[in-house]
C-alpha cells in the first residue's frame, strides 16, 4: 500500500470549506463558515498559513476577482479546489473511514 | 515589485506586511482584515476594531515572516554549506583564489585612497561651489603667463564693485619666517598674512578665539594645534605671544590643523593689518597677493567673470608699460585648483590629473586580473561543480536559483576575500605610504566612503566574477552531466586562454612602464644638468637677517677650514625657487617686457659651479663697478643664458654682448658683461628657461661652500661654530645640493615606485592564477600522463607537454602587449625635454621575466604530475 500523505486538520477544515462555500469562497467568508460549523474563529493567520502552504502545493487555486466596492475598489481573491485538492480530501476520507473501520464510540450525548 | 512598495501606505503593520508579502498576497490579505475591520467598526467602535485589526496583523507578519526567513535560511545555509565544502575541499584552489582578490582588492582600495583625497581637494570648504579665487593673466608682445598671485589692489576694487559678491579676502604668503618662543626656534613655510574675512570664504574649524574677530587687530595670529603644541607645549594659547622674525604676535585663535586635502595648507596666519603698506599695496603691476571670494548664492558668476575683465580693463588695461601688455583676471573654482590649475607661483604644487588619471587605471587593471583570476580558476573547476549542478537541477534546482547560487557563491568570496584584503591593507599601510608618499592611517580606512567603496568593490568583484560560472554551470544539461558526457572543462578553454593572454599583456604593460621610468629617471639624474652639483653645501641665511651685512667676514670665516675651497654667495641655487620679474632690452624699436627668471649671485657662483662662459666675462672681484646698487638704481651689468639670448631674439652670443637691459618698471639699466650656456636651474624635465644674472647684493641669501676633504664632520662641525658666532639667533638649515636637487624629480620617482610595487602585485596575481590551472589542468590529464610515460614518455617531454600552451599564450600577450607599452610610453616621454632613447632592453627584460616567472609557477604543478609513478596515476579514477 502506498503512503499516504495525509491532509492536516486544518487543511482539511479549511479546503471543504471551500468546497462548501463554492464560487463564493474568499478569506472573509471561509472565516465566518468556519465560525458557523465549529464555533471558533480563527485568526487569519491561522487561515492564511495552511491556505498558502495549499496554494503552492496547488491543492487550491487562487483567482484574483474583480474590483469590488465594498472594499473600497480592491479586489477580492477567490480560492477553488483543484482536482488534486478533491484527491487529497478523497484520501484523507478513505483513510479516515479504514481508521475508524470497525470502531463505534459510545456517545454521551 | 518596488513600485508596489512604494503605493504602500496605511499602518505601520500594512507597511510591514508589504515588505514581506508578494503584491497579490498583500492585496488579498490587507484586504480581508480590513474588511471584516469595516463591519466590526459598525458593532463595536473605531477602537476595538482598530487594536482587533492590529492583532491580526501581527499575527500575520508573525506566520509571514516565520514562513519566509525559515526558508531562506535553510536555502543560504544550505548553499553557503556548499561553498564551505567546496572551499576546504579543495584548499589549495581556495587559498589561490582569496589570495589573488584579496591582493587585487587591497590595491583597487589603496589606490582608491589616493584617488580620493585628490579628487576632493578643498570640497570640505562650506558652500565650496560659491568659492573661487581671482587668477591674473598677462599678455605680454612674447609670453602669455597665468598667476596665480594677483594685483593687491584688486581684492578690495571687487569688495567695492561687486555687491554680488559675499566677502573677499587676500591671503599672503610669506617666503621666510623665522617663529621664536622663548628658546624654541624654527623656520616655517606655512605662514601666511590674511584679511579678517578669511573665515567667512574659507572653512576652519577654531577651538579657541573667535573667527569674526581673530585677524582684525595688527600683530594678531591664529594658529594651528600641531603649532601650539610645538612652541607652547599646550593648547591653552590664547594671549599668548609668539615672534615671527622681529615682530610679536599674539595668539588669537586656535584652529584645527589643515586637512591634507587643501591647495592652503595652513600653520600659522597672522592679520594682514601686520604688514599693511599703502605704497606697496596700491600697486597694480605686481602679482603677489592670492586672492579669494565667495559669492553670494545664485549668483551669475559668467556675469562676474565679466565683470573682473573690465575691472581690469579699468585700472591696468593698457597702461602697463608701454601699453602693449594686457591683463586679464579670471575667477577659478576652489575645488579645481588642485588639479586643474597651471598657475605660476602656486601655493603648492598642484596634483597631477594624468597621474591620479594612471592610478585609477593600474586599480582598475590590478582588480580586473585578480577578478578574471577567480573566473578562470571557478571556469576551470567546472568540472567538480557540474556534478553539485546536475544534482541540484535533478532535484528541482530551477536555472535561476543556480544563477543565484553561483552569484551568491561569488559574493560570498568577494566579501570573505574584502575581510582578507582589509586585514592586509592595514598591516600594508606603512609601506604603501612609503611607496606612494602619502599619509594614510588606519582611520582613513574605515572611513563611510573608504568603507563604501569596498562594498562597491565587493559587489563589482561578486558580479563580474561570478557572471560567467553562473551563465556557464547552470546550463548544463542534468541528464549528460550525471552520466558523465558532459563537456569535460574544454568548455570555457578559450575563454580561458584569452584572459591568462589579457592578464599577462597588462603585467608586461605595467613592468615595461615600470622599467623605462626608472631608466628615464635614472637618465635625468645622470645627465650633466649644464653645472656642478657635487660636492655643494649649501647654508640658507634667513629669517630677516641677510648675510650681506657681514657676507666677506662670514667668508673668511668659513675659509678658515682647509676643507671648504670656495664660498659663494647667491638669491638661490639650482632647484630651488627663483624670482620672475620682467626685463626688456634698452633702445630697441619694439621695447619688449617679458617675465623671466632671475638670479643673484656673488663673482664666485660661476667657477664654484663650473658653468660655462660663451662670450663676455664673469664678474671681477673687487671691481665695485659690476655691483648692482639698489639706491642709485644702477646695474653692474647682466649675464643671461642662451635661452634668455633667444627670447630677447638674439643669434649669437656676441651680439647679445653689446645690448643693455633693463629690469622691471625701469628700475635698473646695465649691459649684458656675458653669455653663459643653458644650465638646468630647475629639473631635467622641462627645457632651460630664460635667466637673468645678476650681481645684486640685497638678495644674497644663500651661501654655497664647494668642499674638498673627507673630513665632512670636521667641516660641519667647524660651519656650525661660525655660523653660531655670526647668527647666534638663526638655527642652521643646510643642505647638500645634489640631494637636494635631486628632490626635483620626487613625483617621478613616486610615479616609478607605484607602478613598481603595482606590477608586482599583478604579476603575483597572474602567476597565482596560472599556478591553480595548471594544477588543475595537470590533475585532469593524470591518465593521459600516466599512459604516456607506460608508453616511454620522459619528464623533460611531459614538462613541455604541459608546459607549452601556457608558454604560447605568454608569448602571445607579450607580442601584444609591446606594441601598446611603446605608444603609451612615448606619450609619456614626450613630455620630458631630456628624454632616455627607448631600448628594446626594457622590452626583452620585462618578457624574459615574465616568461620565467610563469614557467617557474606553470612547472611547480607540471613537474608533480609528471614525476608520478604511472601506476598509480593510472589508478585515478
Amino acid at each position: 500500500m502506498m503512503v499516504m500523505k495525509l491532509l492536516s486538520r486544518s487543511e482539511e477544515v479549511i479546503l471543504v470549506t471551500i468546497m462548501k462555500l463554492g464560487d463564493k469562497a474568499y478569506g472573509v467568508k471561509i472565516r465566518e463558515q468556519i465560525e458557523q460549523d465549529t464555533g471558533s474563529l480563527w485568526s487569519f493567520a491561522t487561515i492564511y498559513r495552511p491556505l498558502d502552504k495549499m496554494t503552492r502545493n496547488q491543492l487550491v487555486q487562487k483567482v484574483k476577482g474583480e474590483p469590488t466596492a465594498e472594499r473600497g475598489g480592491k479586489s477580492k481573491f477567490y480560492y477553488t479546489v483543484t482536482p488534486a485538492g478533491e484527491q487529497a480530501l478523497l484520501e484523507l476520507q478513505m483513510a479516515h473511514s479504514r481508521i475508524w473501520d470497525g470502531l463505534t464510540l459510545k456517545s454521551g450525548l | 515589485m518596488g513600485l508596489h512598495r512604494l503605493q504602500i501606505r496605511g499602518t505601520l503593520g500594512q507597511r510591514v506586511l508589504g515588505l514581506l508579502l508578494s503584491p497579490d498576497d498583500f492585496l488579498e490579505k490587507s484586504g480581508d482584515i480590513e474588511e471584516v475591520r469595516t463591519a466590526l467598526r459598525e458593532e463595536r467602535g473605531t477602537v476595538p476594531a482598530g487594536l482587533w485589526m492590529g492583532w491580526q496583523m501581527i499575527k500575520l507578519i508573525f506566520m509571514s515572516a516565520m514562513v519566509n526567513t525559515y526558508w531562506r535560511v535553510m536555502m543560504w545555509r544550505n548553499y553557503l554549506k556548499s561553498v564551505w565544502r567546496n572551499l576546504s575541499r579543495n584548499k589549495t584552489y581556495a587559498t589561490l583564489n582569496i589570495l589573488g582578490l584579496a591582493l587585487g582588492m587591497s590595491c583597487a582600495l589603496a589606490l582608491f585612497l589616493v584617488v580620493h583625497e585628490e579628487l576632493t581637494y578643498d570640497h570640505y570648504h562650506e558652500d565650496s561651489h560659491r568659492v573661487y579665487r581671482i587668477s591674473e593673466t598677462i599678455e605680454t608682445a612674447t609670453a602669455t603667463r597665468h598667476y596665480a598671485p594677483i594685483a593687491w589692489p584688486m581684492g578690495p576694487a571687487v569688495k567695492e564693485k561687486c555687491p554680488q559678491v559675499e566677502a573677499v579676502v587676500r591671503v599672503y604668503r610669506s617666503q621666510s619666517n623665522l617663529i621664536k618662543k622663548d628658546d624654541k626656534a624654527f623656520y616655517e613655510d606655512a605662514v601666511f598674512f590674511a584679511e579678517k574675512d578669511l573665515f567667512k570664504v574659507l572653512s576652519f574649524t577654531f577651538i579657541q578665539g573667535d573667527a569674526v574677530t581673530a585677524l582684525e587687530a595688527p600683530n594678531s595670529m591664529v594658529i594651528t594645534r600641531s603649532m601650539a603644541r610645538k612652541y607652547f607645549g599646550h593648547e591653552q594659547v590664547l594671549g599668548e605671544t609668539l615672534r615671527r622674525n622681529e615682530t610679536d604676535y599674539t595668539v588669537t585663535g586656535l584652529v584645527a590643523d589643515a586637512p591634507r586635502n587643501t591647495h592652503l595648507k595652513y600653520h600659522l596666519i597672522a592679520s594682514l593689518k601686520t604688514i599693511e603698506d599703502e605704497r606697496w599695496m596700491s600697486n597694480w603691476w605686481g602679482t603677489e597677493v592670492y586672492t579669494y571670494l565667495k559669492v553670494k548664492p545664485h549668483v551669475d558668476v559668467a556675469g562676474l567673470q565679466q565683470q573682473m575683465v573690465r575691472l581690469g580693463d579699468e585700472y591696468v588695461g593698457g597702461s602697463w608699460a608701454s601699453g602693449k601688455n594686457l591683463v586679464l583676471f579670471e575667477l577659478q573654482p576652489i575645488t579645481n585648483i588642485h588639479l586643474h590649475s597651471k598657475l605660476r607661483y602656486e601655493i603648492e604644487a598642484p596634483g597631477n590629473l594624468t597621474m591620479v588619471r594612471l592610478l585609477m587605471g593600474i586599480g582598475g587593471l590590478v582588480l580586473l586580473v585578480s577578478c578574471m583570476n577567480y573566473i578562470n580558476l571557478a571556469s576551470a573547476r567546472s568540472v567538480t561543480r557540474a556534478r553539485e549542478v546536475g544534482l541540484r537541477k535533478v532535484v528541482g534546482a530551477h536555472r535561476g536559483e543556480l544563477i543565484r547560487q553561483f552569484f551568491g557563491d561569488a559574493l560570498f568570496m568577494s566579501v570573505l576575500t574584502m575581510g582578507v584584503s582589509l586585514g592586509m591593507l592595514a598591516l600594508g599601510m606603512p609601506l604603501f605610504n612609503h611607496l606612494a608618499g602619502t599619509a594614510f592611517g588606519l582611520a582613513d580606512l574605515f572611513r563611510p566612503m573608504t568603507l563604501t567603496a569596498a562594498a562597491v568593490i565587493v559587489g563589482i568583484c561578486g558580479v563580474g566574477a561570478g557572471v560567467y560560472p553562473a551563465i556557464l554551470l547552470s546550463a548544463y544539461p542534468p541528464s549528460g552531466i550525471l552520466k558523465g558526457t558532459a563537456t569535460r572543462g574544454k568548455s570555457g578553454r578559450s575563454v580561458r586562454k584569452v584572459m591568462v593572454i589579457f592578464q599577462f599583456v597588462i603585467s608586461i604593460l605595467l613592468a615595461v612602464s615600470t622599467l623605462i621610468i626608472f631608466d628615464q629617471i635614472h637618465y635625468m639624474k645622470q645627465q650633466y644638468p649644464g653645472f656642478d652639483k657635487a660636492q655643494k653645501w649649501v647654508l640658507p641665511v634667513r629669517g630677516g637677517t641677510n648675510s650681506r651685512e657681514n657676507l666677506s667676514e662670514v667668508k673668511d670665516a668659513l675659509l678658515g677650514h682647509p676643507g671648504i675651497q670656495r664660498i659663494t654667495a647667491s638669491s638661490s641655487v639650482p632647484g630651488r625657487q627663483m624670482g620672475n620679474y620682467a626685463i626688456s632690452i634698452v633702445d630697441e624699436a619694439d621695447e619688449k617686457n617679458q617675465g623671466m627668471y632671475h638670479l643673484y649671485f656673488d663673482e664666485d657662483f660661476i667657477p664654484a659651479y663650473q658653468i660655462e662662459l660663451l662670450a663676455g666675462r664673469n664678474y671681477e672681484a673687487g671691481l665695485q663697478t659690476d655691483v648692482s646698487d639698489w639706491d642709485r638704481r644702477s646695474s653692474g651689468g647682466f649675464l643671461v643664458n642662451q635661452a634668455a639670448m633667444k627670447a630677447f631674439g638674439v643669434t649669437t652670443p656676441l651680439e647679445m654682448l653689446g645690448k643693455r637691459l633693463k629690469t622691471g618698471a625701469g628700475a635698473r639699466i646695465g649691459p649684458v658683461l656675458g653669455v653663459v650656456a643653458d644650465f638646468h636651474f630647475k629639473g631635467l624635465q622641462s627645457a632651460v628657461e630664460p635667466l637673468v644674472m645678476e650681481y645684486f647684493t640685497p638678495n644674497l641669501d644663500m651661501l654655497t661652500l664647494e668642499l674638498q676633504t673627507q673630513d665632512l664632520h670636521g667641516v660641519m662641525a667647524h660651519a656650525e661654530q661660525v655660523w653660531n658666532h655670526f647668527y647666534p639667533e638663526i638655527p642652521m638649515d643646510a643642505f647638500f645640493l645634489d640631494a637636494d636637487f635631486d628632490r626635483l624629480y620626487r613625483a617621478e620617482e613616486a610615479l616609478a615606485r607605484v607602478a613598481g610595487a603595482f606590477t608586482v602585485m599583478g604579476l603575483i596575481v597572474a602567476c597565482l592564477g596560472l599556478l591553480g590551472l595548471s594544477a588543475f589542468t595537470a590533475a585532469q590529464r593524470t591518465r593521459e600522463i600516466g599512459i604516456r610515460k607506460a608508453l616511454g614518455a620522459s619528464v623533460g617531454g611531459l614538462l613541455v607537454l604541459l608546459s607549452k600552451d601556457y608558454m604560447r599564450w605568454i608569448g602571445i600577450a607579450n607580442l601584444l602587449a609591446w606594441p601598446l607599452v611603446w605608444l603609451l610610453m612615448r606619450r609619456w616621454l614626450a613630455a620630458f625635454a631630456a628624454r632616455v632613447p627607448v631600448t628594446p632592453l626594457p622590452f626583452v627584460l620585462a618578457g624574459a621575466g615574465t616568461l620565467i616567472v610563469a614557467v617557474l609557477s606553470v612547472s611547480v604543478q607540471s613537474y608533480r604530475a609528471a614525476v608520478v609513478n604511472p601506476v598509480k596515476s593510472l589508478k585515478h579514477p
